[in-house]
């Protein structure tokens, strides 16, 4: 009984502690259909980035969705709501998934556009197996004494090295094309890596706009200005070779290189893109990704739903063997 | 001003340090070695990324240092945790956690006894706390970590009981931290720290940030920190004792209002008590 005090404190203690952690945690929400739309609502109207931009009133979303939801309604029925709201937004960073059943919703930016690539061609015709490959980089000699560099994933990782090693190569011809066509992106930090060896002074890009906060002004601008690569630089001529799916880090590349002189885009219209990319999971383990941010260039557009290069040209599949984009690219650098 | 509250808070770690080893010196003392292992559960709640809570079981495991002199204690140690944790509702979440820890303590014993308590320390504590939540299934913010360095007050109250007829000693511990210096890496809502948007550093060219780039000193108002620990010392051979503990840690930083991160955990361990020679 001497220990009766002690026992006694010792449960005062574990009910303060119990206590203190209930009031630092937050109550959970049940996974009710409401509460998964509720959450999906809320998590968008407070991190994503362009609404504005997208002319999308979000408000207007919920008054025209909400009352399809209820508790009753199926699975099927929930994430074909979620999947409208997600595809109002026009933006191919901005998803739904269920992991369970497999059901994706995501935006088709290339639905409405041409292709503008043909591979086989491309081959046949310009490469005839004389090209060489360094880690995702595929380059050759075109006629004419023009370099011509093939990118097509920004999820390969770019060395210094492998630039420095293809600019030394093409030293002396009097210009190169730089193929992104079909690049649709990856780390944004290649991007950054390959621009800087075009030019040899800084370069003003554009801003970023961040979301810093729940709130719909809560954003917070990092200016962007590009600073030439200690490595090797080419800074004549460069046709840069775009089409649909040039989409998010190849739309940094794009903003990154658009400003600079020696540059001139051929090809088709951009996919756009331009912000950078958070995920989560819903409360019922639906995964979603957003954008959090955009970019807005230093000609002041802004950049997700693409923009049209400075020399629009169209591929025309009736015509064999010949890429209007790379001969058009070729007449310029001529 | 970011480096003078940096160098200001290296330097308050350094003179917490410097005094203890200089009280150190005055007083007899015994040097010990403590090792920890035992199970536990670990509480998270992170609304910036999900209202769910999450929880699991932990293994934590510890080795510290320490040195008892007639009028204070002083102990340095590593503790390390790690768990999966999963949301309760058909564990529809899953993460990793792995949580570092390095402290030092030194705490002061004080001429006061009560009918409860025969003995009284108080005193400070500094740390250094590395937590990484990992979450497989995410391309863009797989892995979120938060650097948390505290200066805490600490008391410790103590007093002999008997357990089935053994004499032993039952202590108290709790920590409270006021004043902390926390990084994230991440904002609030996207993979960098808030900092560095906030004050727009971010590129895609060469933004890099150093471990403690982008931190802030925060108070109780943003950043909590308690830990609170019973634990009955066993005697054993040769002034050696196994100390059997109950351990509760709550830690909850609020960056932005309403989207705070509370970890909690519970660890009932088992530590052996090793005291070296007598100088």
């Amino acid at each position: 009984m001497k220990n009766r005090p002690i026992i006694a404190l010792a449960s005062l203690l574990l009910l303060w502690s119990t206590a203190c952690e209930e009031l630092a945690f937050e109550p959970q929400p049940e996974s009710t259909n409401v509460q998964v739309y509720e959450e999906f609502w809320r998590v968008f109207s407070e991190k994503y980035a362009m609404f504005e931009a997208k002319g999308v009133d979000w408000q207007n979303v919920y008054a025209n969705t909400r009352l399809q939801v209820d508790n009753t309604i199926s699975e099927d029925s929930l994430f074909s709501v979620l999947s409208s709201m997600t595809l109002s937004l026009s933006d191919a960073h901005t998803t739904l998934i269920n992991p369970e059943s497999g059901d994706q919703a995501f935006f088709d930016l290339e639905v409405g556009f041409p292709e503008n690539l043909d591979e086989e061609l491309i081959s046949n015709t310009y490469l005839q197996g004389n090209e060489k490959r360094l880690g995702g980089f595929i380059y050759s000699m075109l006629p004419g004494n023009i370099g011509y560099i093939i990118f097509r994933d920004f999820e390969s990782v770019i060395t210094d090295e492998e630039v420095d090693l293809i600019l030394t190569e093409f030293e002396d011809t009097k210009g190169i094309i730089l193929d992104v066509r079909g690049n649709t992106g990856g780390d944004p930090f290649g991007a950054g890596k390959l621009a800087s060896h075009f030019t040899n002074h800084e370069v003003y890009a554009g801003f970023e706009r961040f979301k810093t906060g729940p709130g719909s002004t809560d954003f917070s601008d990092s200016r962007f200005t590009l600073e030439p690569t200690e490595g090797i630089t080419y800074t004549k001529p460069v046709m840069v070779l775009t089409n649909r799916l040039c989409y998010s880090a190849t739309t940094t590349l794009l903003y990154l290189m658009d400003p600079m002189p020696n540059v001139t885009f051929v090809g088709g219209r951009t996919g756009g893109g331009s912000g950078s990319v958070a995920d989560g999971q819903l409360i019922n383990g639906w995964y979603y990704s957003l954008s959090v941010s955009e970019f807005i260039d230093a000609r002041d557009r802004h950049l997700d739903d693409g923009v049209d290069p400075d020399i629009l040209v169209e591929l025309d599949p009736s015509i064999p063997n010949r890429d209007e984009i790379i001969e058009r690219a070729i007449q310029e650098l001529n | 001003m970011k480096r003078s509250i940096l160098l200001l808070w290296v330097a308050l770690l350094f003179s917490q340090g410097l005094m203890a080893q200089e009280n150190e010196r005055q007083n007899l003392k015994t040097g010990f070695w403590k090792f920890k292992l035992g199970p536990g559960i670990e509480r998270l709640q992170d609304l910036k990324s999900s209202p769910l809570k999450l929880s699991g079981t932990a293994v934590p495991f510890g080795i510290y240092r320490g040195r008892v002199s007639d009028n204070s204690i002083s102990s340095g140690g590593i503790e390390i945790h790690s768990s999966k944790l999963q949301s309760s509702n058909d564990q529809v979440i899953q993460l990793s956690s792995s949580v570092i820890n390095l402290h030092f303590d030194y705490m002061k014993k004080l001429p006061a006894a009560t009918e409860l308590f025969d003995t009284w320390y108080l005193g400070g504590r500094v740390d250094l706390r590395r937590q990484n939540l990992e979450n497989e299934l995410l391309g863009n913010n797989m892995v979120k970590s938060l650097l948390s360095s505290s200066l805490s007050i600490i008391s410790r109250v103590e007093r002999s009981v008997q357990i089935l007829g053994k004499s032993s000693r039952l202590s108290y511990t709790l920590s409270v931290a006021p004043l902390s210096f926390v990084k994230e890496d991440n904002s609030f809502a996207f993979s960098a720290p808030q900092g560095a948007l906030e004050e727009g550093d971010y590129n895609t060219q060469d933004f890099e940030h150093g471990l403690f780039e982008y931190g802030e000193l925060t108070s109780l108002n943003k950043f909590t920190r308690i830990r609170s620990r019973l634990a009955i010392h066993f005697p054993a051979k040769r002034r050696s004792s196994w100390i059997l503990a109950y351990e509760w840690k709550l830690q909850k930083y609020t960056p932005i209002e309403g989207f705070g991160q509370a970890m909690a955990s519970h660890d009932l361990s088992m530590s052996f008590y090793l005291p070296k020679k007598k100088k």
